[in-house]
């Protein structure tokens, strides 16, 4: 059994690192792609089978987006961001629960050790892809507070020196936005990672039946970590477009 | 911090290839889902608006139609019922004046088959009166050649001519 925190580098190509996450993430962009093309390819009216299914997901996002956000122009604009975080990290996370991720790899010698360095591992179960998610939702937060309420009622939220107090609020408020990136990347990230170590310590110890209810904890897990990250956005750029007081 | 993040294996170049896997993900999706679904979504609620709106026309269109139909229904009710009564005064004025008519008819048939019962009356009795006189002249010829019955010519002629006159007179 080997558990490795970081994603593990498979090959290189000109000294830039080829890990396993990103080799999974790459072939769910493609999967995606083409799930997405077959299912739109011929729109009819009346929705069968995929269509339909796709519909359904975008169907809930969009109503969940103009339900929080409250103004059509910021929903229409923030819509295709949320939908892709959820897709992408509900896809990925369910995707590291596929029978073959983590399990089919290379055996390498490590520190005198052979040991399986897999060969995909959900984008999630690494820092990397969240961090970058986490970076991409507070940067999209900002711009679209700067961009409803005008840059200055916006620095206003961080940088008040009307009173003593409300400077003081104004840096934790700052403060709570670099939070916010940790927050975002480590919550995932933890409870991504959390769950297939638990997969692969329960296989280990009882490979035949017992594994099952946590597949479907962790297929619970999966969906529930893609929607806090997709409320979290949502609910942050509806404060971030609401003007200080 | 740079050090705690390197021993948890975040690396600025994995970070942007992981980035550059985002924003591909965005663009295929906002091509091949977002776009098409969403234009979908809206010509659906669109046509269902539309439909909704048609049926709302369409039913108070209905209600205008019936209560035409129901004015419609009244005034030829109304006409209808006008015609009717005109119809049963015109009928009993036909009446009346067939009636009388037909009495006028029936008293000149009677006039007329009483007159001509009179005059095949008077023909009918001068006819027997004739064959009455032939008759009795012929009778009285038979007599009168008869021998052993002497009567006078003279006097039987007289007698005929006299008949003959009478018979003139009665007609």
């Amino acid at each position: 059994m080997n558990i490795s925190i970081n994603a593990e580098t498979l090959f290189e190509i000109g000294g830039f690192p080829i890990t396993n996450s990103m080799l999974a993430t790459s072939l769910f962009v493609i999967i995606l792609a083409i799930v997405t093309f077959i299912g739109t390819r011929k729109m009819k009216s009346h929705p069968k089978g995929l269509q339909n299914a796709l519909e359904m997901v975008v169907e809930m996002i969009h109503n969940l987006t103009h339900n929080i956000i409250d103004n059509n122009k910021v929903a229409k604009v923030v819509f295709p961001l949320i939908a892709t975080f959820f897709i992408f990290i509900i896809a990925n996370n369910w995707a590291g629960l596929i029978p073959g991720f983590g399990s089919i790899g290379i055996y390498e010698m490590k520190e005198g050790h052979q040991v399986l360095v897999p060969l995909l591992r959900s984008a999630n179960a690494d820092l990397n892809t969240t961090i970058m998610l986490a970076l991409v939702s507070v940067i999209v937060i900002q711009v679209v507070g700067i961009g409803v309420i005008g840059l200055k009622s916006y620095s206003k939220k961080f940088f008040n020196f009307s009173s003593p107090i409300l400077f003081f609020v104004g840096i934790l408020e700052l403060i709570s936005e670099f939070i916010k990136i940790i927050s975002f990347s480590f919550r995932l990230f933890g409870n991504v990672f959390a769950g297939e170590v638990l997969l692969i310590v329960i296989t280990a110890l009882v490979p035949y039946i017992l594994p099952m209810p946590f597949y479907g904890l962790e297929l619970f897990v999966g969906f529930i970590q893609a929607l806090v990250f997709m409320m979290l956005t949502l609910v942050f750029i509806k404060m971030a477009t609401v003007e200080a007081h | 911090m740079l050090e705690a993040l390197n021993s948890l294996g975040v690396n600025y170049k994995l970070l942007i290839a992981q980035l550059v896997n985002f924003v591909l993900l965005f663009i295929v999706l906002y091509i091949f889902l977002y776009k098409p679904v969403l234009k979908m979504l809206n010509e659906r609620s669109s046509k269902v608006d539309k439909s909704l709106n048609d049926a709302d026309k369409i039913e108070k269109r209905l209600v205008e139609v019936e209560k035409e139909i129901d004015q419609k229904l009244a005034e030829a009710d109304k006409k209808s019922n006008l015609l009717i009564t005109e119809a049963k005064q015109q009928g009993k004025l036909i009446e009346s004046d067939m009636s009388v008519e037909a009495q006028k008819k029936a008293d000149q048939i009677v006039e007329k088959a009483k007159s001509e019962i009179a005059s095949q009356q008077q023909k009918m009795l001068s006819e027997t009166k004739s064959e009455i006189a032939g008759l009795v002249s012929e009778t009285i010829r038979l007599i009168a050649q008869d021998k052993t019955i002497k009567l006078d010519s003279k006097m039987i002629d007289g007698t005929i001519s006299k008949i003959k006159v009478d018979n003139g007179n009665v007609k």
